[in-house]
């Protein structure tokens, strides 16, 4: 058995895990980081529109910003479901943590006066997102990376984290699987933080890599000990491109763009009087779907759609500030953005809930262990997440949670039980890989997540009710059952696909029982979860934070509830104007 | 373009496991049915999945951000999400990019050789400057808008593979090298000097290295003007070595 020992380990080579690497080596720590694919590889690359920040360096449009504004925004974004003190914590954090990584090289577009230019967004009162043209987290991940490669932190890519080490309540490390040689690897650790990314691909249409598969939450609600919250608070990005779900940045309609439906109608400005294009996702999400059931969508070979025009912004806008946008529309469904209005619809984005943290970025339940970025759940977005704050928190979530596992590293020594503890979960891990290695396939993991994935695009989606919720949590526990008969065609334990999902898809299917049955249980509509059957938030009975808990020999978890921190901002209307979706016929 | 998505395909993929002392190099057959949008990340994706599970490729992103997935089809270097089969005969040939480790059929490993040039460059931002919380630093929009062209590449590894010096030469830093280097050298924010540059770039590891042959160019898929970055970079260092200013 191969054991290597760090000070700090950190799962996950993205922004989030990046940051806190860079912050635990600061403070004199012993640093790796496990990453599934290359160094700057990660899904942070793909975020594109900008990250929110009250820099108020845009005169008249980001007059009077400051953390203040930026906490409202944000809360009302969240339909109340954020934690306010790490809401206050992060945009009072937000200048400082983005004008470091401009210190760090990021190439922010710029004002007349030199400073980092920003951009409207949705669901903000000012201009306040801070950009790199639309390949904004490419730009924060490179000069995050350069920040690791001038330090020499060590990274480990193609390895794969498949069981956290316990001693007792303890977490003092992790066992992975080098995905090129076969090898597991135990990394004893004084202090692990985990930054594995979100949980797009248990839908079949969403906007994320291929590798955002919950791998981390899974890890963590595994162990038996860790409650997940809010898993049931998924968000729908309004505009994924039309069929590839490929996404085209909110920036889009920030830079002037707008929503249409096949007749050409401006149809936001029905659904959400005040903000129109700019309502919050959730909101603009159920409003394109609306118009797709009213008949007003335009049919194509892949389902209805609407479309987004940004033809009135001009060649020369859409070349300099949204010029992926135009590349990918072109390279990956034929359209000319400049000339051609492009077909989108949404499609699953991000997860607002995750590994429950404290707010210093603590996970709950055991002690060593560290969450940040989507993986956790702050829980700094509640029921839905503005456009931008997912980088800022990133960013934050990474310096945060760096900070502690690095301070608290310094407090802890190896235990001399922990030598057998690590050698125990080893073993277990060997006999996993060899059993399902022993086994001829019954069912293949593929087709298991292929199933689950359609089953969650069409029954846990953006309009949810309990009929569709309960049916999907019983195929689901069918799919779960049949997942005990995997088995593997490709007897090798390194450079196999088939082995890398073998080993994940039970975590996979667990996560979207998680979300199906936390929103089964939520008999409200809050932010991106809308119940048909329960249309309106119900403050007086569900202003709180769903946590979900593994139960022994059970697929199905114990869900809890626990209020949410409120501090500034007690729960009123959002400001949108929004009026209710009307109901299905 | 209707007619054309009912053919079928024929996909020949190179297979080979350089850690299994038995695998013997050869490439495989299969054959799918074109559809609209189909791609060679969805050929891969399909045919491990549903035909042959030991198949092994790279895919991240699936939209040209991120790099991983480049490969050559029918002998030329482009990112398999990005390659609509559309766009190509009924035959496509899939191989792993030569340049780099080769780890197993079609996917190899970039990471080693970006980790190893960005060392070489240190690319990162030297600065003197202590960080200000207060106010960023100040930067002309015209003195940022060509750092973030350079820093758009995405390290795909393609600019390597299209270059026939890269094949001859391994310490040759290439289009992604001189790139790289660029993207420091003109930012406002660093204090490097070219002169600090020179034990790489002076060289035929560095500019002159180059032969004009613009593989490089022809294959990048955020259409980098790669040449141009190199011609700003030679012109610069002739200018020094010749006038010593």
């Amino acid at each position: 058995m191969r054991i290597l020992k760090y000070d700090v380990v950190v799962i996950g080579a993205g922004l989030a895990g990046e940051r806190a690497a860079v912050e635990a080596h600061r403070n004199g720590c012993s640093v790796a980081i496990l990453s599934l694919v290359q160094p700057r590889q990660s899904h942070s690359n793909a975020a594109q529109g900008g990250v929110q920040c009250s820099l108020d360096n845009m005169g008249e449009h980001s007059a009077g910003d400051d953390w203040k504004l930026h906490f409202d925004d944000t809360i009302r974004g969240s339909d109340w479901g954020a934690d306010q003190d790490v809401v206050e914590r992060v945009t009072s954090a937000a200048p400082r943590l983005i004008r470091e990584l401009e210190y760090w090289g990021c190439p922010f577009n710029r004002t007349e006066e030199g400073k980092i230019a920003q951009r409207n967004f949705g669901g903000t009162s000012v201009w306040r997102a801070a950009f790199a043209a639309d390949f904004t987290g490419h730009a924060l991940l490179y000069a995050i990376d350069q920040e690791v490669m001038r330090h020499e932190i060590k990274i480990f890519w193609r390895v794969q984290v498949i069981s956290l080490i316990l001693n007792g309540a303890k977490v003092i490390g992790c066992i992975a699987l080098d995905l090129r040689s076969g090898d597991l690897v135990a990394f004893h650790a004084k202090s692990t933080i985990i930054a594995s990314g979100g949980t797009g691909k248990l839908f079949s249409e969403s906007t994320n890599a291929i590798n955002c598969r919950g791998d981390g939450q899974s890890l963590a609600y595994n162990t038996g000990r860790i409650p997940l919250g809010n898993m049931e608070a998924i968000q729908f990005h309004p505009t994924g491109m039309y069929p590839v779900w490929i996404l085209l940045t909110e920036g889009c309609r920030g830079d002037g763009g707008v929503l249409r439906n096949a007749q050409h109608h401006e149809f936001m400005w029905d659904y959400a009087a005040k903000m129109g294009n700019l309502a919050s996702r959730d909101v603009v999400s159920r409003a394109m779907m609306s118009e797709i059931r009213a008949g007003r969508g335009v049919e194509g070979p892949f389902g209805p759609h609407v479309w987004l025009d940004l033809t009135h912004l001009g060649a020369e806008k859409i070349k300099t500030r949204l010029r992926d946008v135009h590349d990918i529309a072109r390279d990956f469904a034929g359209i000319d953005v400049i000339t051609e209005m492009a077909p989108v619809k949404p499609v699953q984005h991000y997860t607002m809930g995750g590994i429950r943290t404290d707010i210093d970025c603590r996970v709950r339940g055991v002690e060593g262990l560290y969450a940040s970025g989507e993986c956790a759940c702050w829980d700094m977005h509640g029921f839905n997440r503005l456009g931008g704050n997912s980088l800022l928190e990133t960013i934050a979530a990474g310096f945060y949670s760096g900070t502690t596992a690095s301070t608290e590293a310094g407090g802890r020594s190896a235990s001399e039980t922990d030598q057998k503890a690590i050698q125990d979960e080893y073993n277990i891990q060997v006999e996993r890989i060899d059993t399902l290695i022993a086994t001829d396939p019954k069912e293949t993991s593929f087709a298991l997540h292929d199933e689950m994935a359609l089953l969650m695009t069409e029954q846990v989606g953006i309009f949810r009710t309990g009929e569709l919720l309960k049916d999907a949590v019983n195929r689901l526990l069918d799919i779960r059952e049949r997942s005990n008969n995997l088995g593997l065609s490709c007897k090798s334990c390194g450079r196999s696909l088939e082995l890398e999902m073998a080993l994940r898809i039970h975590g996979m299917i667990d996560l979207a029982l998680i979300i199906s049955e936390g929103a089964l249980a939520r008999k409200e509509s809050r932010g991106a979860h809308y119940r048909e059957d329960f249309p309106n938030r119900d403050d007086e009975h569900w202003l709180k934070r769903t946590l979900a808990h593994k139960r022994n020999g059970e697929y199905l978890p114990r869900l809890e509830y626990e209020d949410v921190v409120i501090t500034h901002l007690p729960p009123g209307d959002r400001g949108y104007g929004e009026k209710p979706p009307p109901a299905a016929k | 373009m209707a007619d054309n998505h009912k053919r079928t395909l024929t996909f020949k993929i190179f297979r080979h496991d350089p850690d299994n002392p038995d695998s013997v190099p050869h490439y495989d057959t299969f054959k799918l049915d074109d559809r609209p949008f189909f791609s060679i990340y969805l050929a891969m994706e399909e045919i491990q999945q549903k035909h042959d599970p030991s198949l092994y490729y790279d895919i991240c992103c699936r939209s040209n951000v991120c790099g991983s997935c480049a490969v050559n089809v029918n002998g030329q270097p482009c990112l398999a999400c990005k390659s609509q089969t559309k766009d190509l005969p009924d035959t496509i040939t899939i191989e792993p990019l030569r340049y780099f480790d080769h780890i197993k059929d079609v996917a190899v490993d970039k990471g080693r050789w970006f980790r190893d040039m960005i060392m070489r460059l240190e690319g990162w931002i030297h600065t003197s400057k202590p960080f200000n919380e207060k106010l960023e630093n100040l930067q002309k929009a015209d003195d940022q808008l060509p750092v973030y062209e350079a820093e758009r590449c995405i390290e795909c590894g393609i600019c390597i593979e299209a270059c026939a010096i890269a094949h001859l030469n391994p310490n040759y830093l290439g289009s992604a090298g001189m790139n790289r280097a660029y993207r420091f050298l003109i930012d406002t924010r660093d204090e490097r000097s070219l002169d600090e540059f020179a034990e790489q770039l002076f060289t035929g590891d560095g500019v002159f290295g180059c032969e004009a042959m613009l593989g490089c160019r022809n294959f990048c898929p955020k259409e980098i003007p790669l040449p141009y970055h190199f011609g700003i970079l030679r012109r610069r260092i002739l200018k020094r070595v010749l006038t010593g200013k």
